[in-house]
């Protein structure tokens, strides 16, 4: 039987590992590397290999950096009193894009879910509640994803750090903008209603 | 709404259908193992999505065949809509007038049928979980929003049950309010639609039977206090977690979460008798038939136009008497599919003849 020639079979293994490429896109994407200009290829490969060496997280918020502490822990302009807890770097940088932050960042690694062994041990949980201890935290909001795991995070944070006499908050979840509140359901309305806000 | 269109390829002894089958009662006549049942299963599949026997897709592909095809055509107000379903080893093809879905629940809701089978017998004399599963079904096609409360109730519990499993309880009160905003709001829907059940069953049992017996449907539930009406959210969630914290110790030592929705029970009594213990076996039979009646009452009129029935091997444990009660009563939808071995039942309506997976009408002999 015919198979591909060991370079690419290579570079098709290779792009298999990544979340939602299977082997069919695998070959695609190999396919189409072929067909680049030897270097557009050299820009890729170059840019691949810098991306895990010059990056590392940073030893206070966890976020990926190229320095550390990162760009935004450093920033004398942030508001050292409010931290915001996300699940991963990429909320917090959808974040950022509104503009509408001005504090600072921790990052969690992930959510709770026992399915998978993922306890509290294995997120940043303890450096949290360092930094709360630590820095002159006056607030934490919690910016979990309103997901059943996003939720139990949340509640075990807030009963973690309510001791440590901070406020906690979490972000307003209910009504979708343009949403009905007539066909809206019973959970989505209360939580609306519980976290409503002062006009 | 009504089938325009059936289209069957390689599905169980159904090597290849294409029918387009008229309004009204339609009957499907023939002896047993020529393929009636298939052809039912075969059209409730697009619509509940899971086999109204509990076959598997392996199951439901024809012997030697590679994959299974399935295209109904139907219309719904005067408007023309087209599901297809694929079943092949890799997994499902759904399609939605035209548009592939990746979704399962983009479909629940779409086409709307009531399957009746003599098994269904096992809503009223079966264990509660049948009727759990039954309520949950007839839930999710009334309303998108509980199809979403009940799969993150049960994702939340499947998360609790993995925690008291590990023995590992500090992060147990965060599972709990998850647990409990998803578990009140599904006991609340269950509850409403079980208040509008008991007036439609007494209806109709009492018109189809001819007897003036009473019947009551109860939700019974360990945890929530026993009431005809849907109690306020907020007063659901604080009794579910009340219900928590008194099982705290005893689900530690057993490793599972001990009460919520998923134990609940609905109930129905006969005069006042348990329907599952102490109601006959002609009584049970007329009791379940009256259950998928009322499902058929509440998605009418929640979608303002009857879905399809069908109906198998309706008639046989039927006396005359019922038989006419419950042809007068399935006249008032737009089209029903009932299967039968006796040619001599099939009164009104089309009459269609099934041998070994083909289909033919009165007029090809």
């Amino acid at each position: 039987m015919f198979s591909y020639p060991l370079p690419m079979q290579r570079v098709i293994d290779a792009l298999k590992r990544l979340p939602g490429i299977g082997p069919k896109s695998a070959e695609r994407l190999t396919f189409a590397l072929l067909r680049m200009e030897p270097a557009e290829i050299e820009q890729l490969a170059d840019a691949l290999v810098h991306l895990q060496r010059d990056l590392v997280t940073c030893s206070i918020c966890h976020a990926w950096s190229q320095s550390d502490p990162c760009a935004i822990c450093t920033d004398p302009r942030r508001d050292p009193h409010t931290l915001l807890v996300v699940e991963e770097m990429r909320d917090l940088l959808a974040l950022e894009r509104t503009g509408a932050y001005h504090g600072k960042y921790h990052v969690l690694g992930g959510v709770l879910s026992p399915l998978d062994g993922v306890g509290p041990e294995q997120l940043e949980v303890e450096s949290l509640l360092h930094r709360v201890q630590q820095e002159q935290t006056q607030e934490v909001i919690l910016a979990t994803n309103p997901t059943v795991e996003g939720d139990a995070t949340a509640v075990y944070l807030r009963d973690r750090l309510l001791p440590l006499g901070v406020t906690v908050s979490r972000l307003a979840r209910g009504l979708p903008i343009g949403g009905d509140l007539e066909y809206a359901d019973e959970v989505t309305l209360t939580r609306a209603l519980e976290g409503r806000g002062a006009l | 709404m009504r089938l325009t269109r059936v289209v069957l390829r390689d599905f169980r002894n159904w090597n290849s259908l294409q029918w387009q089958p008229p309004p009204g009662p339609l009957w499907l006549v023939g002896e047993n193992g020529q393929g009636k049942s298939n052809l039912l299963e075969a059209i409730a599949l697009p619509a509940q999505l899971r086999s109204i026997r509990g076959a598997t897709d392996r199951e439901m592909i024809r012997f030697g065949a590679s994959q299974a095809e399935i295209f109904l055509a139907f219309e719904e107000k005067g408007e023309h809509h087209e599901v297809g379903l694929r079943l092949q080893p890799g997994g499902r093809q759904m399609h939605k007038d035209g548009r592939p879905q990746h979704k399962a629940s983009a479909l629940v809701g779409f086409l709307r049928v009531v399957p009746f089978q003599p098994e269904d017998i096992a809503l009223v004399a079966g264990p509660p979980a049948l009727r759990r599963r039954w309520l949950d079904v007839l839930l999710s096609e009334l309303s998108q929003p509980y199809l979403q409360q009940r799969s993150a109730y049960e994702h939340a519990l499947r998360q609790r049950n993995a925690l008291l499993r590990q023995g590992s309880y500090k992060t147990l009160a965060g599972w709990d309010e998850a647990l409990s905003d998803a578990g009140a709001a599904v006991t609340i829907a269950r509850l409403s639609v079980v208040v509008q059940l008991t007036g439609l069953l007494q209806q109709l049992y009492q018109m189809l039977s001819g007897e003036k017996s009473q019947i009551l449907v109860r939700y019974r539930s360990s945890w929530l206090s026993p009431s005809t009406v849907p109690p306020p959210f907020l007063e659901a969630r604080g009794e579910l977690q009340e219900g928590l914290r008194q099982t705290a110790a005893l689900e530690r030592q057993r490793e599972v979460t001990l009460v919520g929705p998923q134990r609940d029970d609905v109930a129905l009594l006969v005069d006042g008798h348990e329907g599952r213990r102490h109601a006959s076996r002609g009584q049970q039979r007329l009791l379940a038939l009256c259950l998928r009646l009322a499902e058929a009452k509440l998605l009418a009129e929640r979608y303002q136009d009857p879905p399809i029935l069908l109906l198998d091997d309706l008639y046989s444990e039927l006396d005359e008497v019922r038989q006419r009660r419950v042809s007068a009563f399935i006249q008032r939808f737009e089209q029903a599919l009932m299967t039968t071995t006796q040619h001599a039942v099939a009164e009104k309506g089309t009459v269609f003849f099934v041998k070994s997976g083909t289909l033919h009408s009165l007029g090809d002999g």
